[in-house]
């Protein structure tokens, strides 16, 4: 089968390789008829990510049809239409007996690796780097999908891949992240980044009761989709200082809730985000957190700062004293997909309301041979690309 | 009100020991000395190096007091640092005491002893203690957990033979026997002399209120006999505590999720894999696609300039 291999940075190939098997029972094979490319994607490509290997087959957005399953399988049939969700999540666990599905104990092979770095260890994910399983990803014409008794939904026939596929991470994503906010009659929210997530944040915080959205990027076509998908005003932060622009906004008072949809690769051209770049290539520090900072500043006292942004190493020079100072609340985490994906497939289908289309944000398809050109014009948003989809 | 600070003075100055706290400024010599001195003597004393890194050092040392001593002879100066250098080095190397490991308080002596050893840790398993208990007691089910564990075979009641993955494939056998078995708590054993290894070790199983499973803590001991260390490398080379702690996690993935997480046998991009030569598929058998029968493109050869596929979707 084809599948989209990482080979180093900035180095995508598609290659020729076997097609999966059943290894563990609870497992189903999956033929992928869609599948997307991922902003954190992007972190592996730049190789960011550690512990990634040659030849690692990448893609953790991704849907199809089932063609096989292992013998405890009892709830799948070969046939079936399935959208994955990009958490690993084995259904028994403390944590996902407590809905924190991507928090689980028993998915992540090698959790000892992960243990080291952070504690304990996170769930295992779709081609996201060995030391969240080395599980391989997606974007490939099959996939192998471990406790497929827990995690996939079926999705019915009659709607297109395009409206479903992003069940499988950012519409959840998106949705949690605003959910984190907690958000009260009255509230205005601030959305950095202007991507997938945070388009799908903005529309979030509209159905959670959100008084005001107000989007924050840098890239023309991104504030526009913002303003007319997202009906968000925007803030252009090459243009205008954000936390200056925001008090201005909201009568002195601030943001009741701001969420960094931008994570650990924030560009920014202020003396903090260049001593991130720097620091990072000299390798003294992983992540590039620019982004949270002005969230931190700029957020008003008591309010919640909620973090859907990827972050992976360590950070420096955060203010946390502004955080504390103020009181914030500050929600974050690998997003609980397994929670969401019934409820926002309610509403995409309507089921009596108008139905919500989440395929606005795509802008580019591709066949799946044409993966190394995707991540490029992804990465370097070129050709005003926003979304790009791989078919297979 | 005013306070006569004066008296109060002189009496915490010790009523005229004045010169010995000018000698013992912190304190450390405490009141008669005495506690004070052994503490200092203890330090002194007291390994902080672990063995390999002690060789390690005494060599190291011992070759740069020669380069010194050399260097010496033909009067470079040079020598003096190297010689320096290599005694401090050869002393920690042959006391097992490091001067600046003591300041910082770091001790790697520990460390070595306990990775050639022994082991505890414990972990939080979703079932009851019975269902736990029961699959451990069948210590026939133990290798498919243990992952250093090749066989365990039970001979009577209390005894087991035990065979364990060796290196240059020759495997470690030895007989064990249950020294204590309370149902449901706690199960003990111990090797019988004369086999390969030295063990011994046990399991408790805790329950926990409030539905949240059993606490099971697992201690284990190996000792390789003399003549079998060479093999027993491979039983201790990943340490003892890391082995116990990916044991115990295989056992709670087992008895939660019924299954062992892995990757192996996954295809990917490299190895054996890395061929770019068409794969026969496992699934094209019903499907009518002609792609199957032609050879796949080479990355890097295929297509053109893709701007006819681009552009769907609601881009402004």
């Amino acid at each position: 089968m084809k599948a989209v291999c990482w080979n180093g940075k900035h180095d995508i190939r598609v290659e020729n390789v076997p097609d999966p098997v059943i290894i563990n029972p609870r497992d189903a094979i999956v033929r992928v008829t869609s599948t997307a490319i991922c902003g954190s994607d992007l972190h592996l490509y730049d190789g960011v990510i550690p512990t990634m290997e040659k030849g690692d087959i990448l893609g953790h957005e991704f849907m199809g049809e089932v063609v096989e399953v292992g013998p405890e399988v009892k709830n799948l049939s070969p046939g079936d239409r399935v959208v994955v969700p990009f958490t690993i999540a084995c259904g028994k666990c403390f944590f996902c007996e407590r809905k924190l599905w991507s928090l689980c104990d028993n998915s992540n092979p090698n959790a000892s690796m992960a243990e080291m770095l952070y504690g304990y260890s996170p769930s295992g994910l779709f081609g996201y780097s060995h030391l969240l399983g080395g599980y391989a990803g997606g974007q490939a014409e099959y996939v192998r999908v471990p406790y497929a008794d827990v995690g996939p939904l079926r999705v019915p026939d009659g709607i297109p891949d395009e409206q479903v596929l992003f069940l499988s991470d950012i519409l959840p994503t998106g949705y949690m992240a605003a959910e984190n906010c907690d958000i009260q009659p009255g509230d205005t929210v601030a959305v950095w980044g202007c991507g997938p997530v945070g388009q799908f944040a903005i529309q979030s915080a509209w159905w959670l009761g959100a008084e005001r959205v107000i989007a924050i990027d840098e890239i023309p076509e991104r504030l526009e989709m913002a303003r007319e998908y997202g009906k968000a005003e925007t803030i252009d932060f090459g243009e205008e200082d954000v936390s200056e622009r925001l008090r201005d906004m909201t009568g002195g008072l601030g943001p009741d809730a701001c969420i960094d949809a931008v994570g650990l690769e924030a560009h920014g051209t202020s003396p903090d985000a260049l001593y991130d770049r720097v620091k990072q290539k000299m390798m003294l520090a992983t992540d590039r957190p620019h982004a949270l900072r002005q969230a931190m500043y700029a957020c008003r006292k008591g309010g919640t700062v909620s973090v859907p942004g990827v972050y992976a190493g360590f950070l420096d020079k955060v203010p946390f004293g502004a955080a504390f100072g103020k009181g914030l609340k500050i929600r974050m985490g690998q997003t609980h997909v397994h929670r969401y994906m019934q409820p926002l497939l309610d509403r995409i289908q309507g089921n009596g309301a108008p139905g919500f289309d989440p395929s606005f944000i795509i802008t580019h398809e591709f066949p799946i041979d044409e993966a190394p050109y995707a991540y490029e014009i992804f990465k370097e948003k070129e050709k005003d690309c926003i979304k790009v989809v791989l078919k297979t | 009100m005013q306070i006569e600070t004066t008296e109060i003075t002189l009496e915490a100055r010790g009523s005229g020991r004045v010169g010995e706290r000018d000698r013992d400024p912190w304190g450390r010599l405490g009141e008669r000395g005495e506690r004070g001195r052994r503490k200092l003597r203890k330090g002194r004393e007291g390994k902080n190096v672990g063995r390999f890194e002690r060789w390690v050092s005494g060599s190291a040392g011992a070759g740069l007091v020669a380069m010194g001593a050399k260097a010496l002879f033909h009067r470079k100066w040079s020598g003096v640092l190297a010689a320096g250098l290599g005694a401090g080095l050869l002393q920690r190397g042959i006391t097992g005491h490091c001067f600046a490991y003591e300041a910082l308080g770091m001790d790697t002596a520990q460390a070595s002893e306990k990775a050639t050893g022994c082991a505890e840790r414990c972990v939080t398993i979703r079932r009851s203690p019975e269902d736990l208990y029961r699959y451990w007691r069948n210590l026939e089910n133990l290798p498919r957990i243990l992952e250093h564990i090749k066989s365990v075979n039970v001979t009577s009641g209390r005894e087991s033979d035990w065979v364990a993955h060796g290196l240059f494939k020759k495997d470690l056998e030895w007989t064990a026997e249950i020294i204590e078995d309370r149902e449901n708590e706690v199960i003990r054993w111990r090797s019988v002399p004369g086999g390969d290894v030295e063990t011994s070790g046990s399991v408790r199983f805790e329950p926990l209120g409030h539905d949240r499973g059993t606490v099971v803590t697992a201690s284990i001991e190996y000792r390789p006999a003399s003549s079998t260390l060479a093999r027993a490398v491979k039983l201790l080379r990943k340490g003892v505590e890391k082995r116990l702690a990916d044991d115990l996690r295989h056992f709670k993935q087992a008895m939660e999720a019924g299954e062992i997480p892995t990757i192996d046998g996954q295809p990917s991009g490299r190895g054996r894999d890395h061929d770019n030569q068409p794969h026969p598929s496992r699934f094209r058998r019903e499907e009518s696609s002609e792609k199957s029968d032609e050879p796949q493109p080479v990355a890097g050869e295929s297509s053109e300039s893709p701007q006819t596929t681009a552009g769907e979707g609601g881009a402004s």
